[in-house]
């Protein structure tokens, strides 16, 4: 379904890949800390994030994991 | 209430009270609505925007008829029939929404921004990662230094667009297939359009939707090799 999404606006413009990644980047660390916070539903609940997805994310873009970090 | 006056109708109250939230947020939706309304973009016209001392800052709402997209035609039976063809046909309107989103000259809103004295610099990539450096503990070393990392590395913009930042199916409302709206804009950034499709891509990757449960195993497979 994400790949799909992604392969509909490539034929309409150019994507900008280092882009993508940085945004995916960012927004997987600010879930972290929301989550952290308490400011964001938890994992398993509705609208909750797949965390360690999420870090993965993070850790390709800086090489920092919150998980481990 | 006269039927037909703006107020006549149901309608949606929205506290701002989370301490995660920009003090300026709800000024800066109601102005983004505004110019969305204008721009001919389906989304709820905010009818009041305010901020009191008991209630702090609000804003009301138009109420949008529908459901979530994706969500109609899912009971059983029949939505053993229609599943195939809605989970084909998501990723394409969202798409769809996202790329019309796109198209909207945003000098307009920074213009009518600038006209309330509001900063739109809080509303970039950079003030979010300013924003999650503020509300990430001082002593979670690792939270702190992904901030500065991500700040060190953040791409230039080169084009900037109007972008929601949580453009997802829980946030599109639909009636018998027609989109009413597109809600919850707490998330909106003048960014390079790759931030939207960064943030849907991430979001039907590997967050919970509201689905029937005998939907769920489905999708979740759909989402990670789909």
């Amino acid at each position: 379904m994400a790949e799909r999404f992604l392969k509909h606006h490539a034929r309409n413009h150019h994507i900008d890949q280092d882009k993508l990644s940085f945004f995916r980047a960012l927004r997987a660390c600010e879930e972290w800390v929301l989550a952290h916070e308490g400011f964001a539903p938890q994992m398993g609940e509705v609208g909750g994030w797949d965390m360690d997805f999420l870090d993965s994310a993070l850790t390709r873009q800086t090489g920092i994991s919150l998980i481990h970090g | 209430m006269p039927v037909g006056h703006p107020y006549s109708g149901p309608l949606i109250i929205r506290i701002f009270d989370s301490p995660a939230g920009h003090p300026e947020q709800y000024r800066w939706e109601a102005a983004t609505h505004d110019e969305l309304v204008r721009s001919g973009y389906p989304v709820p016209r905010i009818l009041i925007a305010a901020e009191t001392a008991d209630i702090g800052a609000f804003v009301i709402t138009e109420r949008l008829n529908g459901a979530m997209l994706g969500s109609e035609g899912l009971e059983m039976p029949s939505g053993v029939v229609h599943f195939p063809k809605i989970y084909r046909n998501l990723p394409t309107t969202l798409a769809g929404l996202h790329l019309e989103l796109h198209r909207i000259d945003p000098l307009p809103l920074q213009q009518q921004l600038s006209t309330l004295n509001l900063s739109p610099d809080v509303f970039t990539p950079a003030g979010r990662i300013c924003r999650i450096h503020e509300l990430a503990p001082k002593n979670w070393s690792a939270a702190q230094h992904a901030c500065e990392a991500l700040l060190k590395q953040l791409p230039t913009t080169t084009d900037a667009h109007l972008c929601h930042g949580d453009l997802h199916p829980l946030n599109v409302m639909t009636e018998k297939n027609r989109i009413t709206g597109v809600i919850d804009w707490s998330k909106i950034c003048l960014a390079d359009r790759e931030y939207d499709l960064a943030n849907a891509h991430l979001l039907l990757q590997a967050s919970v939707l509201v689905l029937p449960e005998w939907v769920e195993p489905s999708v979740n497979t759909l989402k990670y090799h789909g």
